[in-house]
């Protein structure tokens, strides 16, 4: 073997780093650039253009086509990519349940001070949209929906008539007192959020309007927290789908521009139901987070984009078909590029044999 | 927005003629005295961007003996943004000169205009 072939040998494994669509059209030419760059003699390649050549190949994988168009979709297919992986990682991830309803009144009776004073009722299967109502004189109402990741035990206590803003602020010193960790950005009118090593409380105090009937109520939801583990594994798969999801927008929109008319035609047909399943899902999860955003971003919160994948079964059927249209996309556009006229591309004689 | 050097320098390369890839490298570095080497993966996606953006075209193709060489030309918007590139340059260092030459740190010079 020559120098030479060693050489090219050598750039042949760099080029990998470039897409397979790239190196076939652009292989040989950049091929010949390195060879004829390389000073006689050279058998292996310099640091330097190994480095150039391997940022190269990245770079070309990771840009999308020029346009606003292109650019956008790929940001689309990159943050459904994180989203449905953050979902996924939620829905594998050990399911807690609700709190026991001794674990749910004993931090009522911190927060309030007060004693419950009707039995716990029974556990409720949320359904679809929302969970039932609670059962009249049920105090503790343990709500469990395993796929909805609804776990929550709600605590009412009726307290005598008190000043709302007095009766929140007692509740508030009464749990840091206990060792729980008040969220600032929760405390808000008649209601915030604390947790502690194990549970996580949200306090909101109702006031009623009766003349005659009572009705003010103290709501406490607790909740088991959400593990480190489970937060780490779905921050970890949120980013790893936004990475894939930017490789597989790039590649997608790099074939589509490649493909002739009547193909590219077919590609957009299948792309925009997706698109508007992916529309869905990322202004839904944005909402989310706004919201959450204005009243304390929590663990829990991280439960959002699957919460809105099996929201309401009509939703999640839409976005299931929007789903396979978006495979049908791809499919489309990974098949051999075509010309205009439906006819395969020939590759030029000057490209063929082109490095990798 | 100022192009960035590396495309000020490609695009001055193909002023007179079409080149090829190896062919624009070599222009570049002397076009800048040495200061500016482009390597094959740098260069070849400036030149994809470049071509995407209408700035230049591919001019022919020669294959030979297994290698193959595309040349490539400066279109005229490749020209006409060269030239808004240059007068905005030309503009910038009028200014400055003037204001060196109040100072005394620059002596005219007549060979650049300034």
């Amino acid at each position: 073997m020559t120098e030479v072939d060693r050489l090219h040998r050598s750039y042949a494994r760099l080029l990998r780093t470039y897409p397979r669509w790239y190196r076939r059209e652009r292989g040989l030419e950049l091929m010949t650039t390195l060879l004829d760059d390389a000073e006689p003699g050279r058998h292996r390649p310099r640091w330097s253009t190994v480095v150039d050549l391997v940022r190269g190949g990245i770079t070309t994988r990771l840009r999308p086509p020029r346009g606003f168009i292109a650019r956008l979709i790929t940001v689309m297919v990159s943050l459904t990519g994180g989203l449905v992986g953050s979902g996924a990682a939620v829905s594998l991830s050990p399911y807690p349940g609700p709190p026991a309803a001794t674990e749910a009144i004993a931090a009522a009776q911190t927060a309030t001070g007060l004693p419950v004073q009707d039995v716990p009722g029974p556990t409720v299967k949320c359904f679809e949209t929302a969970c039932q109502s609670t059962p009249a004189g049920d105090d503790v109402v343990a709500y469990d929906e395993a796929p909805m990741r609804v776990d929550t035990t709600v605590v009412r206590l009726h307290p005598l008539h008190q000043e709302v803003a007095a009766l929140v602020a007692q509740a508030d010193a009464r749990v840091t007192a206990a060792g729980w960790q008040v969220d600032p950005a929760s405390r808000f009118g008649a209601t915030f959020a604390a947790v502690n090593d194990r549970l996580g409380l949200n306090l909101y105090v109702s006031v009623g309007t009766g003349d005659t009937v009572r009705t003010d109520l103290i709501l406490v939801t607790v909740s088991k927290r959400v593990s480190a583990a489970t937060i780490t594994a779905v921050i970890a798969a949120f980013f790893g789908g936004l990475l894939a999801g930017w490789l597989v927008g790039v590649w997608a929109m790099q074939r589509f521009v490649r493909h002739g008319r009547s193909r590219r035609r077919d590609i957009r047909d299948a792309a925009v139901p997706f698109l508007i399943g992916a529309a869905l899902l990322i202004s839904f999860t944005f909402a989310g987070v706004m919201t959450d955003w204005a009243d304390g971003i929590s663990p829990e919160d991280i439960q959002a984009p699957l919460v809105f994948l099996l929201f309401w079964w009509p939703i999640t059927v839409v976005l299931a078909i929007s789903g396979v249209y978006g495979l049908v996309a791809l499919w489309l556009a990974a098949r051999p590029e075509v010309a205009g006229d439906g006819r395969p591309t020939e590759r030029s004689p000057a490209s063929r044999g082109a490095a990798g | 927005m100022r192009l960035p050097e590396p495309t000020f320098f490609i695009l001055t390369a193909l002023t007179e003629r079409p080149l090829h890839g190896y062919g624009v490298m070599l222009a570049v570095r002397e076009l800048s005295d040495g200061r500016l080497e482009l390597r094959p993966g740098t260069l070849y996606t400036a030149l994809d961007r470049l071509t995407e953006d209408g700035w230049l075209s591919v001019d022919r193709e020669e294959a030979v003996e297994g290698r193959l060489r595309r040349y490539y030309r400066l279109t005229d918007p490749g020209a006409a943004r060269l030239a808004a590139e240059v007068a905005q340059v030309r503009a910038n260092a009028v200014i400055a000169a003037g204001r060196l030459r109040r100072r005394g740190e620059l002596r005219p010079d007549p060979a650049v205009g300034l």
